[in-house]
């Protein structure tokens, strides 16, 4: 199946008590990290969920390499890869059996690339699973993950609870299995710095909505922040603030358009923004143009 | 499917080797028994009371052990689920490339595994008996062992849908339980307070009065168990189809099963 987004979704709503995702419509483009950023019980997971055909969108549809989610399930699952915050394999069994298991249910099982990245990550094959350390349990689920040729890597959280160092030598794995141009990752996380790190495309949701989604250079280029003085406010085009951070000696003026608008504000200084201040900025706008500290 | 089913095999290792451990301690508690007949204390009972002791106990001992086994057996097959629900690993087969309907053949196929294997285990304990003291009373304490088999994983056919519902083990064993219990009491109870012709067993009786009267029950009463090794294989089979399509219902509630968000 020949396909140039590895994930579609289209107009996708879930409706739950007290929570609504969507109307959510964005793309991951085939051979690209997409980081999928939002705060807790922002909907990453029900959107990931969605995905996996887990849980049933009110409405929308959703298609996986080119596949439906719903109707073309079989077709696709092979080729996808889960890696969740926790582990979802039984604490009694070890890394030998799991691999005896997973041989049997993925057709391309490569058992020497699993024993391969157990050794590469220093995870032992006879100690039982539930006596993991966590960082261990992470790896051990991108070892399965990596080990049956997926195209498609989903990752919920799966670096949050992780310490620096491991955090880092998981970003060199994703980095090396998208040497393969067939290769997609989508990545839920919080912690900006590493989608900062790997995401070529990044999506923002906040409370169930799209806030944002595109490459995560132009969201970068695009967005600044001008830190002023009250006065300089006024100066500031309305139609380019996403909102204003006011602090006691002044303010701080998150700006879009910045490639576009940059010009106009040559008597300002105007600092780059990371992906952490864009989503504070848009999740503090969306109450209040001004919001202060 | 292979794969889940290997997954089950590991989860349950354990509890496979309380089922062996069942076995031969029974087995050697069976032989004591019996032996205690011929050579030990009880070989100094009366005449009539020995012969009723040792044949009893021929009857008894192989369809203990598919008792005790079928109830080992009926809960490592429920208890696998729940395991695969708290471990999160109904989401990851969920996100993998196995059906709905494999998952739910495995279940069923555990089941019968379970069936055949305390069958089997009451069929070489009767053997055992039947070599060291003689087969005249040991085939009815197989057939009955196999018929406990039958009924207990009956009982387990229902409790594996129960266990994806209730997400809970013993909640999906007890409640298979409860009713059958109740049910006994249903109709004990009637028929210890106003006898069998009042109360609900004076209505079963009713119910089963045009089919004793024509003679149906004839061919069990009888003691022809040719007819009713079919009629068991055919309910015990019913049973399992029930179980397949009820589990398969329950199993394509995704949502339900995984959590709501």
């Amino acid at each position: 199946m020949d396909y140039t987004n590895a994930i579609e979704i289209n107009q996708i709503k879930k409706v739950y008590d007290g929570f609504t995702l969507g109307a959510l419509s964005f793309t991951v483009p085939k051979g690209c990290v997409m980081g999928f950023v939002g705060q807790n019980g922002a909907g990453k997971s029900t959107t990931i969920k969605a995905i996996l055909n887990v849980i049933k969108p009110n409405s929308g549809d959703i298609k996986v390499l080119g596949f439906d989610s719903v109707t073309e399930e079989k077709q696709y699952k092979d080729d996808i890869a889960v890696v969740f915050d926790s582990l979802p394999f039984h604490e009694g069994l070890n890394a030998r059996k799991v691999d005896r298991i997973l041989k049997s249910i993925y057709k391309k099982w490569n058992s020497e690339v699993f024993f391969h990245y157990l050794k590469r990550f220093n995870l032992p094959e006879k100690k039982k699973l539930g006596d993991f350390s966590k960082g261990m349990k992470m790896k051990f689920q991108i070892a399965t993950a990596l080990s049956h040729d997926a195209k498609l890597l989903i990752m919920d959280e799966a670096t949050s609870g992780l310490d620096p160092v491991v955090r880092s030598e998981m970003l060199d794995v994703f980095m090396e299995y998208m040497q393969d141009e067939e290769h997609t990752i989508l990545m839920s996380s919080h912690i900006t710095s590493d989608l900062e790190k790997i995401a070529d495309c990044v999506t923002f949701i906040h409370n169930g909505q799209l806030l944002l989604s595109g490459y995560k250079d132009e969201i970068l280029e695009n967005h600044g922040i001008i830190q002023c003085e009250e006065a300089y406010i006024k100066e500031i085009d309305e139609a380019d603030i996403v909102s204003i951070r006011r602090n006691d000696f002044g303010a701080s003026v998150m700006i879009k358009n910045r490639t576009q608008t940059g010009s106009k504000y040559a008597g300002a200084v105007v600092d780059s923004a990371s992906l952490d201040d864009i989503l504070l900025f848009y999740v503090r706008g969306l109450t209040g143009r001004e919001w202060r500290i | 499917m292979i794969g889940l089913y290997k997954k089950d095999l590991y989860l349950s290792k354990k509890m496979l080797l309380i089922m062996i451990s069942t076995f031969v301690l029974l087995l050697v508690f069976g032989i004591l028994w019996r032996s205690a007949y011929d050579y030990g204390n009880l070989a100094s009972f009366p005449p009539e009371d020995l012969e009723y002791g040792k044949r009893s106990s021929e009857k008894t001992f192989p369809f203990l052990i598919a008792l005790l086994l079928g109830c080992e057996s009926a809960f490592f097959t429920v208890n696998t689920i729940e395991m695969d629900i708290k471990s999160k690993f109904v989401m990851y087969a969920y996100s993998g490339p196995v059906s709905d309907q494999d998952k739910t053949k495995v279940k069923v196929y555990e089941l019968l595994t379970a069936f055949v294997v305390c069958s089997l285990a009451t069929v070489v304990y009767g053997l055992i008996f039947g070599i060291l003291y003689g087969f005249s009373d040991v085939g009815i304490g197989i057939l009955i062992g196999i018929g406990i088999s039958v009924v207990i994983n009956c009982m387990a056919c229902i409790s594996v849908p129960l266990a994806y519902k209730h997400k809970n083990a013993a909640r999906a064993i007890s409640t298979p339980v409860a009713v059958l219990i109740g049910g006994f009491y249903a109709i004990g109870i009637p028929e210890a307070l106003f006898g069998a012709e009042d109360g609900l067993g004076r209505i079963i009786s009713k119910l089963v009065a045009p089919i004793t009267k024509a003679g149906g029950f004839k061919p069990w009463l009888s003691n022809n168990w040719v007819w009713i090794v079919p009629i068991i294989l055919i309910v015990h089979v019913l049973f399992l189809a029930w179980a397949y399509f009820a589990t398969l219902r329950q199993v394509k509630r995704r949502e339900r099963i995984c959590g709501a968000s």
